[in-house]
């Protein structure tokens, strides 16, 4: 029995390769063309981001009517005045105008913006926090203000006009 | 080596090139590319965004619109005096507007509100680039306030690993 299996399948095989040799070697060079175009297409389609993400807040409620009325507050707002310390508008000096104390850095204004919330209580989340950059003051000095309010845990974050900026 | 025939003396094999490796790493450049590749989209417009201490910024939300406001590019910088910290125009989707046109900011805010999946939990999300001044993004919040969209986002990079 053993012998007549061996005996078949060698007599098979040479009819087996034979048959199936167009299948052995199948034509690469089209897969590695599909490939490579693949390739390049990413390549030149593709953008490498940068890390990015979002800072999400609520803008203060402005007047029903809509439009350029002043915003409505129903608890007092923090003003955080941002001024340029520079002629660059990089680095900035920072300011609670209701407390007229300078804050030496960001890092200041997470830790007075924490200690307010916790001061507050549960009243911090209609606690608006506006921050007024004053002239030549940066988009980037502005995130960086707004991103510590958030961070603090303040829920409704506004940005006043620079023209504004005579507060205090 | 290819074409050695082995040495036995017999007759040498024909040259033969293992093509197989070389269709592995294509296919894993395609994989890789696949997984990790974000199509250019009007909305990403190449600037550099602020970086904030301890960024708390989270991942890209849905339902919004995204207002960027372009920056002059390095090169039309230096050829021109004034322009660093200068909006050259702002976008939403495909539409461009001049810094004067607050009106047709306001109306496609506003339509693209109506248009959304759910109106009443539209955002919008702020793009600048950090080096722009405040000035310059004022435009955007006062469309804001006028379109009656308190739900904002504002772009910053992320804080590595979060």
């Amino acid at each position: 029995m053993a012998e007549t299996t061996t005996e078949q399948h060698v007599r098979r095989r040479p009819q087996e390769i034979r048959k199936a040799s167009p299948m052995k070697n199948p034509p690469l060079v089209p897969l590695i063309d599909v490939f490579l175009f693949l390739i390049i297409y990413f390549l030149l389609s593709c953008q490498f981001h940068q890390y990015e993400g979002t800072i999400p807040a609520n803008l203060p409620s402005t007047m029903p009517g809509g439009g350029q009325g002043p915003i409505i507050v129903k608890v007092d707002p923090l003003h955080v005045v941002l001024t340029s310390a520079d002629s660059e508008g990089e680095s900035v000096k920072i300011q609670i105008t209701e407390t007229s104390t300078p804050l030496a850095d960001m890092e200041a204004l997470y830790g007075f913006l924490a200690r307010k919330r916790v001061e507050y209580g549960p009243q911090a989340d209609k606690l608006p926090i506006i921050i007024i950059p004053m002239r030549g003051v940066r988009w980037g000095s502005v995130v960086d203000a707004f991103n510590q309010a958030v961070r603090a845990g303040m829920k409704e974050v506004g940005v006043a006009p620079t023209q504004s900026a005579g507060l205090g | 080596m290819a074409g050695g025939g082995g040495g036995g003396g017999g007759k040498p094999s024909a040259l033969y090139i293992n093509l197989t490796p070389m269709i592995d790493c294509t296919m894993l450049l395609v994989i890789f590319f696949l997984l990790t590749t974000q199509m250019a989209s009007p909305d990403y417009i190449k600037m550099t965004l602020p970086q904030p201490h301890n960024s708390i910024a989270q991942e890209t939300i849905l339902n919004r619109a995204v207002v960027n406001v372009v920056p002059y590019s390095d090169e039309q910088i230096r050829s021109g005096v004034g322009r660093a910290d200068r909006a050259m125009e702002y976008r939403v989707g495909t539409n461009h507007f001049a810094e004067g046109d607050l009106m047709k900011l306001v109306a496609v805010l506003k339509e693209a509100r109506q248009a959304s999946r759910n109106p009443k939990d539209f955002r919008v999300e702020i793009r600048s680039d950090r080096r722009i001044a405040f000035s310059q993004v004022e435009l955007v919040f006062m469309a804001l306030q006028q379109a009656q969209i308190q739900k904002v986002h504002v772009s910053a990079l992320r804080q590595v690993g979060s």
